[in-house]
């Protein structure tokens, strides 16, 4: 059972399991005595505070690989010292270190996904470096896929209590996708584009739309980044992990979110990285994107994620020419020529890492702009030809992180931001434009103005604020609590310089909110956990109210009176999570929720002919999940895990828009209008051969109804009560295929070859028992299939990706009457490089 | 787990997915007893406000009960002319061009879609002759005043001619010229007009409302004549109200005005003289003080010289609820409708369908339960019927008939 080979002053012991789980033969190391030395620690969940940075001679290290059952490298295996906050995760190929040790005894754990834990004791001299090799049995094992990766941390995300999917991002950074994309591809969710790179999109998650959902970067809001920063453009190589939480979220993400929460996690771990590509594609796509750090002996540490996008955009369309003379309509098959859309954004962040006030100190900056031509408005025949829309970001941070905070296990994070950004709409041009880019002065008169749909320059600022700070406390080992506050501030200054006395755009519009949750976890042991929570809303409106004395002469301008106003709310919910046995786990959550009226819904936005509306209340719902996983073995090296979850949620109030007479003149004003009643089931099964072939496919059905019975002064029962809520996908799945070949050329090459399809069911543009069937408006059942080619030459240095979108050139629509790009080629070259690669 | 397994949880999910797909809604509608070969066509909302109009196509209007539930064409437009037997569907929603769509009615009397014709956004438009329609892009940005008229032909679904006009100009007091609505007075366009700030906020607000105006366009070529006013009351009808100035069956013209509170004139009736192209200063119809102190809001023209008009219930006041009355402008008399519902009006325009016997009116009203049902009234005894009940509807935007 043991192998003890000396080698040069270090130990090599290798722990064969044939006989035995666990292996607990303990080395005593005190004859190979040597001086210590010593390393600055890193780990990668949480950075360990340094006492001293002596001079490598006095310290210990553990260095390692740790290999399966037929000697493959196994990755992603937690290792940790027993009893202390010590810990890293096994590499690529399998291989981890523990550094900077003081002599002594300790206990190294084994921890991951499809393996039996494993203990191993250790005792270490002064100066000696010790070399472990591990061999660790399976349970179970859980191969990546191509979108939902088995990686430790993702499986460790799926595993919370909570109703979760996690997109192990580091898997598609030899895509071309944007953070969208890949969100597209989880149960549940929906993504909505209204046209190709850059365009407005409409993100769904089990029915709850836009605001309903809320995005986090590391755990800090994205509400108020803008449009230079955005969900369309980030480049997912940014992204490390995406947590996609479903209708109840751990009180870390503080938020008012009635349908779930989606937190993006960048490269945070590695200290020492690059990550370079570019890709290029159809309609003149161009992506590239840097992510580099550095993090120097002495703790200080540099950051940059630097992206560009720019696309032409120029897909070809199936439109209604419209002559401009006679007012005829040609059915053309057109290419766009007015979608340009560019962004270039720069975050970088710089700071000291390790040291003993601040595990990390980052002060940051994040500097962006985008530029987007306006094609259409919500139909295609709506068609512009110079209208655009523009923004910038300019947001100084800091972040501030400190484990073991006065006392051990108490770890504060400290967030701040603040958007400096604008946007504006620009709307210029007198004249007509039809879909071949010919266009018609409106006016006889050469010097007459305006614009294609409402002349403007309007451009706004909203001083956005954030500051987020997350308490976590552990103690007496099975307890933990956590403590978040997360601060957003508002206060909108807007000016359209044709139109610089305005006084509307004058009136002040600021809103605070604030979030504060409690949440308590119960550890019990590796079976059982569960979490109770508190959550604190609390929102204060400062904006104006248009007066006019009902007496006074119509022409009178209105006096405009501030208005500060209140809400505050409390809601709460619990998760449980149990393993029936290792392989089956059963999850349970629920939360009473709340979402706050955002700001373009109080104040309204006189762009989009929208008023406002100051009485809003907030949206509530009552969430529920219920989930349970499968994985396990079929037969020798062919896995599947088998997924399911239960959803029901009760949501009273949802804001909706509604058309409203002022005056005689139609406008938007947003109303409290719609109780809706979700029930859904999704469902995901994955097989997996070896590590050569993974094939999933997951579906969901979400049943979501109208339970509004009166509509607003009526006393009979509204005809669309029970109706299913229209414009809203309730079908929908995908299906994936990925097979790698390895060694390909050479052994560390490797060739992955992928297959996707995304199915959506057809369904109603309005309310589904109105009208004649035959005459209903509807969006098309959808088919997409995706290839995609990637080669990796020298365990992922440097990689080569060729992908294919929309294969067969399907008309595409998410949204009514709005096509999508038809068939699309990518290539992406990309250039990977970790410190700690050999 | 083998392989047969596996095909039974997919076959699993596969059910479940069935179980999501709709099912077809019953037809529920009555069968409608043929009568002659023309029929009604409601466009209806079925949520308030709402973009989505249904058109419904019904024998009779003064009795049984029609339903949006399973029946009617679904169309995405909003604002309904008809023209040559044709009804023509126009998108407003906040676009600023859209089709404009041709309905008819087929062989059986089902409504079938036709030609569809690139326009841009309209607020105002008038039938002329029996072959043209004339659609008017009108904006209310001060900064911006230039109006867009469009000439349709609507037999042929065609643009034939353009014509636009500085609305600043137009009303040249430093406000702009809003078209309340167009109207064809032989061979030319008369547009009353309300006078507008035209900016963000206070947009229909003004510093002007006690003169009454109207431009005069020459047709086809939309080219402005001149305009003329008066000053014994204010504006003549209402934004996107599309009433206000009629030519009644012996070619004489009238207009009348609310004189919204803030106007210091009374609610009244005009003449115009069409030979000089101004008020007849000899007539004045003061609506206000023969209705008991009630303000003027919508009418129809019904026949003779009466018009059935919305009256607003509260005295002095220019907004709110509504009841009916009987304008004659002969009698300058002001005849309530007995036992008239009072309601709020409609959101925009109140749509309105006259008998060819001059003198029922078909009009929908939404009483105080919410429910929509078309009422005749009689034009001549001032009595109201309650008609077709239109279960769903919200709001109906259009009443047509048109042959088969």
């Amino acid at each position: 059972m043991w192998n003890i080979q000396k080698k040069q002053g270090s130990i090599i012991i290798k722990c064969t399991i044939e006989s035995s789980v666990y292996c607990d033969d303990t080395v005593r190391g005190k004859n190979w005595v040597k001086k210590i030395n010593s390393i600055i620690l890193f780990f990668t969940l949480f950075m360990l505070f340094t006492a001293q940075y002596a001079v490598a001679q006095n310290k210990t290290s553990i260095t390692g690989k740790i290999t399966g059952i037929s000697g493959e490298a196994v990755p992603g295996i937690n290792i940790r010292i027993k009893g202390r906050e010590v810990r890293t995760l096994s590499k690529e190929d399998g291989t981890f270190e523990l550094n900077n040790l003081k002599p002594g005894n300790y206990e190294l754990l084994f921890h991951g996904l499809g393996y039996k834990p494993h203990s191993q004791k250790i005792s270490l001299s002064a100066g000696q470096f010790i070399k472990v090799e591990v061999r660790l049995t399976e349970i179970s094992t859980v191969l990546e896929s191509v979108t939902v990766a088995g990686k430790t941390q993702a499986a460790e995300i799926r595993q919370q209590a909570y109703n979760v999917a996690a997109i192990d991002a580091r898997k598609l950074h030899n895509t071309t996708y944007d953070l969208n994309q890949a969100l597209n591809k989880v149960s549940g969710v929906r993504i909505r584009e209204s046209g190709g790179l850059g365009s407005a999109f409409n993100f769904s998650l089990n029915g709850f739309t836009g605001n309903q959902v809320k995005f986090f970067l590391d755990g800090i809001p994205m509400d108020n980044f803008g449009t230079s920063l955005q969900m369309n453009n980030i480049p997912i190589n940014m992204a490390d992990r995406i947590e996609v939480y479903k209708g109840v979220v751990p009180v870390w993400l503080g938020a008012d979110a009635l349908g779930g929460a989606i937190n993006i996690v960048t490269n945070t771990n590695q200290r020492d990285y690059l990550d370079v590509s570019y890709s290029y594609g159809s309609f003149n796509t161009h992506k590239s994107a840097v992510n580099a750090g550095y993090t120097a002996k002495s703790g200080f540490t540099v950051q940059v994620n630097a992206f560009q996008n720019y696309s032409d955009n120029n897909y070809k369309v199936d439109v209604d020419v419209a002559n401009l003379t006679t007012g005829v309509y040609t059915p053309m098959r057109v290419r766009r020529f007015h979608d340009t859309y560019r962004n270039e954004t720069v975050i970088a962040n710089i700071g000291v890492t390790g040291k003993r006030y601040a595990d990390k100190l980052l002060l940051g900056i994040t500097l962006g702009q985008n530029k987007a031509d306006i094609q259409t408005g919500n139909r295609m025949f709506d068609v512009y030809g110079a209208r655009k829309r523009n923004g910038d970001i300019i947001m100084p941070s800091l972040k501030y992180l400190k484990n073991n905070l006065f006392i051990k296990d108490l770890n504060l994070s400290l967030n701040a931001n603040y958007n400096l950004g604008h946007e504006q709409l620009v709307d210029t041009v007198f004249k007509q434009y039809n879909w071949l880019g010919e266009s018609r002065d409106k006016s006889t008169d050469p010097d007459a103005v305006g614009g294609e749909l409402r002349r403007t320059l309007y451009k706004y600022k909203n001083n956005n604020a954030n500051i987020t700070a997350n308490l976590g406390y552990k103690f007496l080992d099975k307890h933990s609590l956590a403590l978040n506050n997360t601060f957003l501030g508002f206060n909108r200054r807007g000016k359209d310089e044709l139109d610089p006395d305005n006084k509307l755009n004058m009136q002040p519009r600021e809103n605070f909110k604030n979030i504060l949750g409690l949440g308590y976890r119960y550890d019990m042991n590796e079976r059982f956990n569960a979490s109770v929570f508190l959550k604190n809303y609390n929102q204060s409106t400062t904006a104006f109210q248009s007066y006019t004395s009902p007496n006074a002469p119509w022409g009178t301008l209105p006096n405009y009176t501030k208005q500060k106003k209140s809400v505050n709310k409390s809601g709460y919910g619990a998760a449980a999570s149990y393993f029936l046995n290792t392989g089956l786990q059963a999850k349970a959550s629920y939360e009473k929720t709340y979402r706050l009226p955002e700001n373009d819904e109080l104040f309204g936005n006189p762009t989009i002919d929208r008023i406002e509306n100051f009485s809003l209340r907030p949206e509530s719902s009552e969430n529920a999940n219920l989930g349970l996983a499968y994985q396990f073995i079929l037969v020798k090296e062919h896995k599947l895990h088998i997924e399911s979850n239960f959803i029901y949620r009760n949501s009273k109030d949802f804001i909706r828009p509604n058309l409203t007479s002022v005056g005689g003149v139609a406008m938007i004003q947003m109303l409290n209008q719609q109780d809706v009643r979700t029930t859904g089931i999704d469902g995901e099964i994955r097989y997996t051969f070896k590590d050569a072939l993974v094939v999933g496919v997951n579906m969901t059905w979400q049943n979501i109804r109208n339970q509004t019975k009166y509509e607003a002064n009526e006393t009979q029962v509204s005809q669309i009560y029970k109706d299913r809520i229209p414009n809203m996908p309730y079908l929908y799945g995908n299906a994936n295929a990925q097979y790698s070949i390895k060694g390909l050329g050479i052994a560390t090459n490797v060739l992955n070859i992928g297959y996707n399809l995304t199915y959506v069911h057809e369904y109603y543009l309005n309310w589904p028992s109105q009208g004649s069937t035959g005459s209903k408006l509807n969006i098309p059942e959808q088919f997409q299939h995706d290839v995609n080619a990637v080669y990796s030459i020298k365990d992922g240095r440097y990689n080569i990706g060729l992908e294919c979108r929309n294969l067969f050139d399907a008309k595409i629509y998410d949204n009514f009457s709005l096509q999508k790009p038809g068939r699309s080629i990518n290539i992406k070259l990309r250039y990977f490089i970790a410190g700690n690669q050999k | 787990m083998n392989r047969f397994n596996f095909l039974l949880l997919a076959g699993l999910f596969l059910g479940l997915a069935m179980t999501g797909c709709s099912k077809d809604d019953d037809n529920n509608s009555p069968d409608p007893e043929p009568v002659g070969n023309a029929k009604y066509v409601l466009a209806v909302t079925t949520t308030a406000g709402g973009a989505t109009t249904y058109l419904l196509t019904t024998d009779n209007l003064s009795k049984g009960t029609a339903s949006t539930t399973g029946n009617g064409t679904e169309t995405d437009d909003y604002g309904y002319i008809a023209q040559n037997n044709t009804l023509f569907g126009q998108v407003y929603g906040f676009s600023n061009q859209g089709p404009v769509t041709a309905f008819k009615l087929n062989n059986q009397g089902h409504i079938v879609k036709g030609a569809t014709l690139n326009m841009m956004t309209t607020h105002a438009m008038a039938t002329v002759n029996n072959d043209d329609i004339l659609f008017a892009n009108i904006p209310r940005d001060i900064n911006s005043p230039t109006a867009t008229f469009t000439v349709v032909n609507a037999v042929n679904p065609q643009i034939k001619s353009s014509g636009s006009v500085n609305l600043k100009t137009v009303a040249n007091n430093g406000e702009l010229a809003y078209f309340t609505h167009l109207v064809q007075i032989g061979n030319k366009i008369y547009a009353p007009f309300m006078s507008i700030k035209g900016t963000t906020g206070n947009t229909f607000t003004s510093d002007y409302l006690d003169n009454s105006w109207v431009a005069v366009f020459s047709y086809p070529s939309m080219v402005l004549e001149k305009v003329f006013k008066d000053n014994r009351t204010s504006y003549i009808g209402s934004y996107s109200g599309m009433n206000g100035l009629n030519k009644i069956d012996n070619g004489e013209v009238y207009a009348f005005s609310t004189a919204i509170t803030g106007s210091t004139k009374h609610s009244a009736g005009l003449k115009i003289n069409t030979n000089s192209q101004e008020f007849d200063q000899s007539y004045f119809f003061d609506i206000e003080t023969a209705s008991g102190g009630h303000k003027y809001a919508r009418s129809t023209y019904v026949g003779g010289t009466r018009f059935l008009a919305e009256m607003y219930t509260e005295a002095g006041a220019s907004t709110g609820t509504v009841k009916l009355a009987i304008l004659d402008v002969a009698a300058k008399t002001v005849t309530w409708v007995t036992n008239s519902p009072i309601y709020t009006p409609s959101l925009f325009s109140t749509p309105t369908y006259v008998e060819g016997d001059k003198n029922t009116v078909n009009i929908p009203i939404k009483d105080a339960t919410g429910q929509v049902a078309i009422y005749q009234v009689n034009g001549s005894n001032a009595t109201i019927t309650k008609g077709l009940v239109v279960n769903g509807a919200a709001d109906v935007y259009a009443i047509n008939k048109l042959t088969y």
